[in-house]
């Protein structure tokens, strides 16, 4: 049975590794991402990471339009690679095949690194992150104003999304907003709401001691076994990944 | 008894502001007292609140005089706004509750214990799992007063804790306000604008006018029923219906223990010239209903119509010619320069003519009590008065369907008329209206019909009048 204190929406083992664990294997994964050369081992890569957010339930509608744009962007990005490594010397078919080949590799390195960097954010929330950071002997304001910021972007979407129904319900028209003026309705009260959001978690904070120095963030975890085996096979996996030519 | 926290003399003009909001309130609280202040919607008892939770002056800036003082140095003050969605920031009910606590050097079982009884005496702890974003505002105001609880305060001040609140949950939160007096000598100072309902907790009753506080006796100023404004003619043709609703929320709610149909087949028609309330208890899913009749949402099965046409593929911008919607937060909407230009956006995004803006625009807040903040900007309104402004706000383009969601919340009884003569009006030029609210008071003055929403399906309901 979960502790309370501890309860998250979603619980995976992933929710209950410390973050720093999981910090350290996502920085892994983005430095093997860039030494990479092997397609498969890229691709296996890109699967695994993927099969892991949906694990951990970040594949949702965020996961789903990612997806969407990398399918529709790529023909794009296939015509840059093709087209800035041109060379006359060679049929056309091989150069577009060459296109094909590089802007392949560049893409899954760029999906992995979101994928890796989705799977922190779906798996961390912002206060075990900024007890997380207190481990390294960050300053308890500077983990809490971190904390705030991460909390404050997510907000923020949920306060945008219910700010434009509104003004969907009094006739505002979402192609019309190539005009300057139309951003208005949506700006305005999302800058009032937000500051007014500020003020209120402010002074909200205030109360429970923490402006004060009253109370401090509780310590980071400690590192117990899992942890030390999931950034282990985080780092042998990546290793595979970089050096296998 | 101790005397707790004592504010004398004090006066305060908020920056901006041409008089003072409060002008020599002068205050005793006791230890274990409760101290019940009343008011209209914009008096001052927010900033009374502010000032005796010690965040005016510290924290809002303006010209302050007087002096408030603690009987203790640290005496620990807890504090539940207005708008409590702003207060609160964790991802889920567990970590806000645990915030606090933990921050004190609670830990392990202590810790659990803390949040454990705070969650029970709010009244939610069923919602230890859910995510903050999905819960209702109702459900949002339980949170912030069990995270407020979790601190053990020795003062708590509770600004509108119940104004989203269904009766028996408001009645269950005073019920552990009392409770919490008892046992643990905490001393409260409640806002509230229903005076029959603080009387039963509160050792006094003190009334907030012109920036003054005065005692108010038994009996003295209890508020009399709104008059019945009902329409005594049958109902018209059938304006706007459902059949058969089902809707589950995809991503979030699934995060509670036992997901289960939000809406599950719900059949609902709105006729002309007749007002229905939705009734039903904190985050039974009154609002996902309406905005399924804008096209904010879209059934999962089932059919909406408006006007006829099924509106499964109707923009909601094309659907809001005909169908106007008052949110719950008057925050969300407003942004222009002066009241007169928020209440002309919607009309001229429809293309009417000034002289028929105008006069929509003069007619409604006429109706409202608001025709003074015409050449008000609308961000520096009072909550009530943004309240008004956004309703009309959204009823400016003449909808043939309004839907009204928690119209009177944090509204005093003067202001909650002044709604119920718009609902009358509205019915009156044959609108059908759609009410969601957990306000029997105002649902039996101006609701031919009562719906109550409850576990995902909709029921009928005699008329209880209490008008």
């Amino acid at each position: 049975m979960p502790m309370l204190s501890g309860l998250s929406a979603r619980q995976t083992w992933l929710h209950a590794l410390e973050p720093r664990a999981k910090l350290a294997a996502a920085t892994a994964v983005v430095c093997a991402a860039f030494l990479a050369t092997h397609p498969a081992l890229l691709a296996g890569a890109v699967v695994l990471l993927a099969v892991g957010l949906w694990y951990v339930g970040g594949a949702g509608r965020l996961g789903r339009r990612l997806l969407g744009a990398a399918v529709l962007g790529y023909p794009v990005a296939w015509l840059v690679f093709a087209l800035s490594n041109w060379d006359n010397s060679q049929p056309a078919l091989q150069n577009a095949l060459d296109g094909l080949y590089t802007s392949g590799q560049f893409a899954l390195r760029l999906l992995a690194i979101i994928l890796a960097n989705l799977i922190i954010v779906a798996t961390t929330d912002p206060r075990q992150f900024a007890r997380s950071l207190r481990g390294w002997r960050a300053p308890s304001e500077l983990c809490l104003m971190l904390m705030t910021v991460l909390r404050f972007l997510p907000l923020a979407a949920g306060q945008a999304r219910r700010i434009l129904d509104a003004q969907r319900c009094r006739g505002f028209r979402l192609r019309r907003l190539w005009l300057p003026s139309a951003w208005l309705p949506l700006g305005i009260p999302l800058l009032v709401a937000m500051l007014y959001r500020a003020e209120a978690l402010a002074m909200s904070l205030e109360l429970r001691g923490f402006a004060r120095g009253v109370a401090s963030l509780a310590p980071a975890d400690r590192w117990r076994l899992r942890e030390y085996a999931f950034l282990g096979a985080s780092l042998a996996a990546c290793a595979v990944m970089a050096f296998v030519r | 008894m101790a005397q707790w926290i004592a504010a004398d003399d004090v006066w305060f003009t908020p920056i901006g502001a041409d008089e003072p909001v409060l002008r020599g309130v002068s205050l005793a609280i006791e230890r274990g007292e409760c101290v019940a202040i009343v008011g209209t919607s914009g008096c001052g008892k927010s900033t009374l609140c502010q000032v005796l939770a010690g965040l005016i002056p510290r924290r809002i800036p303006g010209e302050f005089r007087g002096k408030v003082s603690h009987a203790c140095g640290d005496l620990r003050v807890g504090m539940v706004f207005q708008d409590a969605d702003n207060q609160l920031f964790a991802g889920t009910v567990a970590e806000e509750l645990s915030f606090g606590p933990e921050g004190l050097g609670l830990e392990g079982e202590e810790l659990d214990a803390r949040i454990a009884w705070a969650m029970e005496a709010a009244g939610i702890g069923q919602l230890a799992r859910w995510q903050i974003a999905e819960l209702s505002m109702g459900q949002k105001q339980r949170v912030a007063l069990a995270s407020m609880l979790a601190m053990h305060p020795d003062l708590l001040i509770l600004d509108e804790p119940v104004s989203n609140v269904d009766e028996p949950s408001a009645e269950a939160i005073f019920a552990a306000v009392g409770e919490l007096r008892r046992k643990h000598q905490i001393s409260v100072v409640v806002v509230d604008h229903d005076i029959a309902r603080v009387r039963r907790v509160a050792d006094r009753v003190l009334r907030l006018e012109n920036g003054r506080l005065r005692h108010l006796d038994e009996g003295e100023d209890l508020e009399q029923p709104l008059p019945a404004m009902l329409n005594a003619a049958p109902p018209g043709d059938v304006l706007a219906a459902g059949e058969a609703i089902e809707f589950v929320y995809e991503n979030g709610r699934r995060a509670a223990p036992a997901p289960s149909h939000v809406l599950d087949g719900i059949d609902l028609s709105l006729r002309a010239g007749e007002a229905v309330a939705i009734l039903g208890p904190n985050g039974s899913g009154k609002t996902t209903l309406g905005k399924h009749f804008v096209g904010l949402l879209r059934p999962r099965a089932g059919r909406v119509t408006v006007l006829g046409e099924d509106i499964v593929r109707t923009p909601t911008e094309a659907v809001a010619e005909h169908v106007g919607y008052a949110f719950q937060s008057p925050d969300d909407q407003l942004f222009a320069r002066s009241v007169r230009d928020e209440l002309a956006y919607a009309p001229r995004n429809f293309g009417w003519p000034a002289e028929r803006i105008d006069a929509s625009v003069t007619r409604l807040l006429d109706l409202l009590g608001c025709a003074h903040l015409i050449d008000r900007e609308p961000l520096t309104l009072s909550f009530g008065e943004k309240r008004r402004v956004s309703v009309a706000a959204a009823l400016a383009a003449a909808p043939r369907i309004a839907i009204l969601d928690e119209p009177t919340a944090a509204l005093d009884h003067g202001h909650a008329l002044a709604v119920a003569r718009l609902v009358a009006d509205l019915k009156a030029r044959g609108a059908a209206v759609l009410v969601l609210t957990h306000d029997l008071r105002f649902a039996s003055a101006v609701c031919e019909r009562h719906c109550v929403l409850e576990g995902g399906r909709l029921h009928s309901v005699e008329r209880k009048c209490r008008c």
